[in-house]
């Protein structure tokens, strides 16, 4: 690495750290996605977990025992209401939502057992009733059973407790050490690379075409070899990722442990060795890939529009997240973890959510660095073509014909 | 001492030659013009110079060397294409691209400041690139061209849209940097700037040598003298006087500009100036360099 390669980095660097984009893709994007990732489902999860209020019309004398019941437990997901008004007018009520939902109960008890009590209610979302349903199927079946065994002649109390279920709980031996700590770092690394190394591989996309737009280029080319130049801007961007990484780790961190009480795993040196790699890697790859779209356009915003389609590549793995997490070993996930282009986010979401074999991490950190070599000298052929080819986007047959020369 | 040796270049796009086997050479010291209408082959000559595209054909050697890092470093360059850093400020911009040319940053920082005092910008150190005027900015990349004190300055086109006073002042920082021992490249298609400055000159039109020498050989050679006159009387009696010894001939109410034909003395022209006119104003000399293009490249579909 020699120095120019180090004044260009520091350059783009400092001068990109302070700009608003830097500030808008490190902290307000990130505040985005996570308020619409979370927010809706916090939302309708606040929503649900309200206990509704239901109308008891009780016909088989029991309500003041049902209330007692239920208000006994530590926490219900139901309040009863005895329902002084008609069943008609109950209904009306429902229908317009002034009320969450009402039962009748006017049958001998013991029925219940053969079918359902029938709670009705117009809510939007069932499952309120649903919790409430359990809660109340609960206590009214303890109720009819204290019932059937007083008048039997036994001690309701004694039989429950001698008749408590013996539970069975399943656990993999494999995974007994796993705590969901174990999956948040990995997967959290993998979801930070691709997220920072588009928003740093767009600056450099747009970076890119600003230089080219506005002929800045033809100064520093007449300065330093054009290999320095585009090798400078790739690390600087690789800087300014690291410092938004660390930011988005750093809050993630304090989150998890501090708020959410959520320990995470520790981490391995091999583990932190191949995170390292796959951070590194994965960026430079994405970066100058975009590097190598930014410097074939005309300008920055033919970069932005004909290179779409090539931008999405890096974000192709997310969107088989849940093929892969059911089955990391699968042959398929194995055998496209080594298409370089996804090998950073696939190898992670597999150490995540599974055991990946030392051997394929190490194969495939050697496959991504040969092919991130490759990409970093295609781009900078290509930008030494195409930077002072104005006006026109280069064909792929002309980028292809660049890049291999 | 020859500084820069171009030797037989040539450079294609596509199918187009647009420079065509050009040799030339610039001179330590010397304010070296090199000259031709747009779409000439300058730019491209002067690119493949700083060694931004590499030439198809010929060699290009700086100081006796090849060119490579080190004219890079010693060689400055105000490219035709204007354009900087937009979001960043004057002072960055000049520290940072003075460091690229192997100053160290406090060094390139403080010469920034005396250059930008010097052209009565010391208060936009501060200020963004994007905030300033063109002409101001065009100053600016003017510094950055020169910062690093370079034995050889490249300038294109330096006073394509400038007002006359900045192109005054730059006609007196391009002399002063001369001055300094600094040799100039100077590449425009204004003629009469690069007339008054320079010694020798390269003319080129669509990529091939045209005229190629000191400018006072070349007026020389080109032999001919330019007369403009004014005067009352007759406008024929010129045609008729002279005849076939001048050429190109523009006569107007009252006015006449003309050539006196190679071999075709002053001093027998003023002698023989015809009785019935009555001149009221004569000039008599070499002619501009923009005649002697014309006249050089005409039949090669000259454009300006």
């Amino acid at each position: 690495m020699n120095s120019n390669m180090l004044k260009v980095a520091r350059w783009e660097f400092t001068q990109n750290l302070k700009s608003k984009t830097f500030l808008i893709l490190t902290v307000v994007i990130p505040i985005i996605i996570v308020v619409i990732g979370f927010v809706p489902n916090f939302l309708a999860f606040q929503g649900s977990e309200k206990p509704v209020t239901l109308y008891v019309i009780d016909k088989a004398g029991i309500y003041d025992e049902l209330e007692k019941s239920v208000e006994s437990l530590e926490q219900s997901e139901v309040n009863l209401r005895h329902a002084e008004e008609s069943e008609a007018r109950l209904k009306t009520k429902a229908e317009e939502k002034e009320i969450d939902g009402y039962f009748v109960l006017n049958r001998p008890l013991s029925s219940y057992q053969q079918s359902p009590v029938k709670i009705y209610s117009n809510l939007d979302s069932k499952e309120p009733l649903t919790r409430a349903g359990r809660v109340l199927s609960e206590v009214l079946t303890r109720l009819v059973g204290s019932k059937a065994l007083s008048e039997s002649g036994y001690d309701p109390g004694k039989v429950f407790s001698l008749t408590r279920p013996i539970g069975f709980t399943p656990v993999k031996l494999e995974e007994e050490d796993r705590g969901i700590g174990q999956f948040v770092l990995p997967f959290g690394i993998a979801m930070m690379i691709v997220l920072s190394s588009m928003f740093q591989g767009s600056m450099v996309m747009i970076g890119i075409g600003k230089e080219k737009s506005n002929r800045i280029v033809e100064i520093v080319l007449s300065s330093i070899d054009s290999f320095d130049m585009i090798a400078g801007k790739l690390l600087g961007f690789a800087g300014l990722g690291l410092a938004q990484i660390t930011l988005w780790g750093g809050v993630g961190l304090i989150v998890f442990t501090q708020i959410i009480n959520l320990p995470l795993g520790p981490v391995t040196p091999f583990q932190g060795f191949y995170y390292f790699c796959y951070f590194v890697l994965g960026y430079l790859m994405i970066a100058s890939i975009y590097a190598l779209l930014g410097a074939s356009a005309k300008d920055v915003q033919s970069g932005s529009q004909s290179r779409g389609i090539f931008v999405i590549v890096p974000v192709i793995p997310i969107y088989f997240i849940s093929a892969i997490i059911n089955n990391p070993e699968a042959l398929w996930v194995r055998l496209v973890s080594f298409f370089p282009p996804f090998t950073p986010t696939m190898m992670l979401i597999r150490s995540a959510f599974g055991e990946v074999p030392v051997w394929e991490i190490l194969l495939s950190i050697f496959v991504l660095a040969g092919f991130t070599y490759l990409m970093v000298r295609a781009a900078t052929k290509v930008f030494r073509f195409g930077m002072l080819m104005y006006g026109k986007d280069m064909s792929l047959s002309e980028i292809v014909r660049w890049a291999s020369t | 001492m020859e500084i820069l040796k171009v030797n037989g270049v040539e450079k294609s796009f596509k199918d187009k030659k647009v420079v065509d086997d050009l040799t030339f050479s610039v001179n330590t010291g010397e304010i070296m013009g090199m000259l031709g209408p747009n779409g000439a082959g300058k730019t491209t000559t002067i690119r493949m110079i700083m060694d931004i595209i590499e030439p198809d054909r010929g060699s290009i050697s700086f100081s006796g060397n090849g060119h490579g890092a080190r004219s890079k470093k010693s060689i400055g360059y105000l490219p035709e294409e204007r354009g900087l850093y937009e979001d960043a400020t004057t002072g960055d911009v000049l520290e940072y691209l003075g460091t690229l040319k192997g100053l160290k940053r406090q060094v390139a920082r403080d010469r920034a400041m005396k250059w930008l005092q010097k052209m009565d910008l010391g208060e936009e150190v501060d200020a963004k690139i994007s905030e300033l005027s063109k002409g101001m900015a065009q100053k600016v990349q003017f510094i950055a061209s020169i910062i690093h004190e370079p034995e050889l300055a490249i300038l294109d086109e330096p006073f394509a849209g400038l007002d006359p006073v900045n192109q005054d002042m730059f006609r007196g920082l391009i002399k002063e940097l001369k001055e300094k021992g600094t040799t100039i490249l100077l590449s425009s298609h204004r003629m009469n700037m690069v007339e008054e400055l320079c010694e020798r000159v390269f003319m080129i039109n669509r990529g091939r040598e045209v005229l190629y020498g000191k400018l006072a050989e070349i007026k020389k050679d080109f032999g001919k003298e330019l007369v403009e006159l004014t005067y009352s009387g007759d406008p024929e009696v010129i045609s008729d006087t002279f005849g076939a010894h001048i050429t190109d001939v523009e006569l107007e109410e009252g006015s006449a500009r003309f050539y006196i034909e190679k071999g075709y003395s002053p001093d027998r022209f003023i002698r023989e100036l015809p009785a019935g006119i009555e001149i009221e104003e004569m000039s008599l000399r070499k002619p501009p360099l923009h005649d002697i293009f014309v006249a050089k490249a005409r039949g090669g579909n000259y454009e300006q």
